[in-house]
């Protein structure tokens, strides 16, 4: 019996895991395969490659070039899903969908003129960041980008700094 | 028997020293029709033995007896442990349906191919970089307008509660 139970325990703790990579693998399947949103993906083997080809080409000077550079080699994968159909509609679909038990809200901005921008996290089972989930509409477009991998907030912020510093 | 027999057999009988063929010599002696005057007094005790031994049951109560005893056969009553065998099997059978209910989102996931991402990555570094750069720059900006919303917000708090 005790066996019984810890084998079944020892199942739904398998499932869980092998349940979820990223936001948009879970909960947006219809919308990638959806003629109406762009889809890009942004694969580790990418990031790796901006190590290499280092900040230079980037439009940005050497303190934002350093910042990026250190919060894109900490990410395993980006994916950004994109509409200018009926925006707020697919924001407060997708708002729904997400499983809020997984996904903390972060920040959530309103606009006085409509639109809508929410940050979501997801930690592991130790609190350490493991997605990043950024959903946004406007009059135009409804925005969505999953930002997998060992994630620090210290570092969005650092980066957020310095482009503040410049403006 | 003669009278001092009777009185040892008797004293041996109060005291419980008495045999079994003592006492039915004792019986047969208290029922001849002449006793000694201090004997009469025990006569009772011992004829009571023979009565309550000579009496019978009426047949009717007997043959009452004897049906319930043929129609109603003795049914074993036992009691064993079933409560934790049955308790254990519906505890298997209410785990399996959880398990059944908790997993459809995972063997739904499994029998749906996994998405082709790389078909969506873009053709080269510069415009990987590029699109990286754009979503992290709108990301920050977005966090950074947040962050700068809930600073004034908390200022505003702080000038209505300290005016000063």
């Amino acid at each position: 019996m005790k066996q019984f139970f810890l084998l079944s325990l020892l199942c739904l703790g398998t499932m869980s895991l092998f349940g979820q990579a990223n936001a948009i693998d879970e909960y947006f399947k219809d919308y990638v395969e959806d003629e109406k949103f762009s889809v890009v993906y942004i694969s580790p083997r990418l990031f790796q490659m901006f190590e290499k080809i280092g900040g230079e080409k980037l439009d940005l000077d050497d303190d934002e070039a350093a910042a990026f550079m250190d919060l894109a080699t900490d990410l395993r994968g980006l994916r950004i899903l994109s509409t200018d159909v009926t925006p707020e509609k697919f924001f407060n679909e997708a708002k729904a969908k997400i499983n809020t038990k997984t996904y903390e809200t972060l920040i959530t901005i309103r606009e006085r003129n409509g639109g809508n921008t929410e940050f979501l996290l997801r930690e592991d089972d130790k609190g350490n960041l493991q997605e990043l989930l950024f959903l946004s509409y406007g009059e135009a477009e409804f925005t969505m980008m999953s930002f997998v991998g060992p994630l620090n907030l210290d570092k969005i912020i650092k980066l957020a700094n310095e482009m503040d510093n410049d403006n | 028997m003669d009278y001092n027999t009777a009185k040892t057999l008797l004293e041996r009988y109060f005291e419980g020293t008495s045999t079994l063929t003592e006492e039915a010599e004792l019986r047969s002696y208290f029922q001849q029709e002449n006793l000694p005057a201090d004997m009469q007094a025990y006569r009772p005790l011992f004829q009571f033995f023979k009565i309550a031994g000579e009496q019978k049951v009426s047949n009717a109560f007997s043959e009452r007896l004897a049906s319930i005893e043929s129609t109603a056969p003795a049914k074993i009553v036992r009691f064993r442990r079933p409560a934790t065998r049955w308790a254990a099997i519906a505890a298997m059978i209410a785990l399996a349906l959880a398990a059944w209910i908790l997993a459809p989102d995972a063997s739904e996931a499994n029998t749906q191919t996994a998405i082709d991402w790389s078909q969506y990555e873009p053709e080269n570094e510069e415009e990987a970089i590029r699109i990286t750069t754009a979503a992290l720059q709108k990301t920050s900006s977005s966090l950074r307008r947040g962050m700068r919303i809930a600073t004034n917000e908390l200022q505003g708090v702080k000038k209505l509660v300290q005016p000063w």
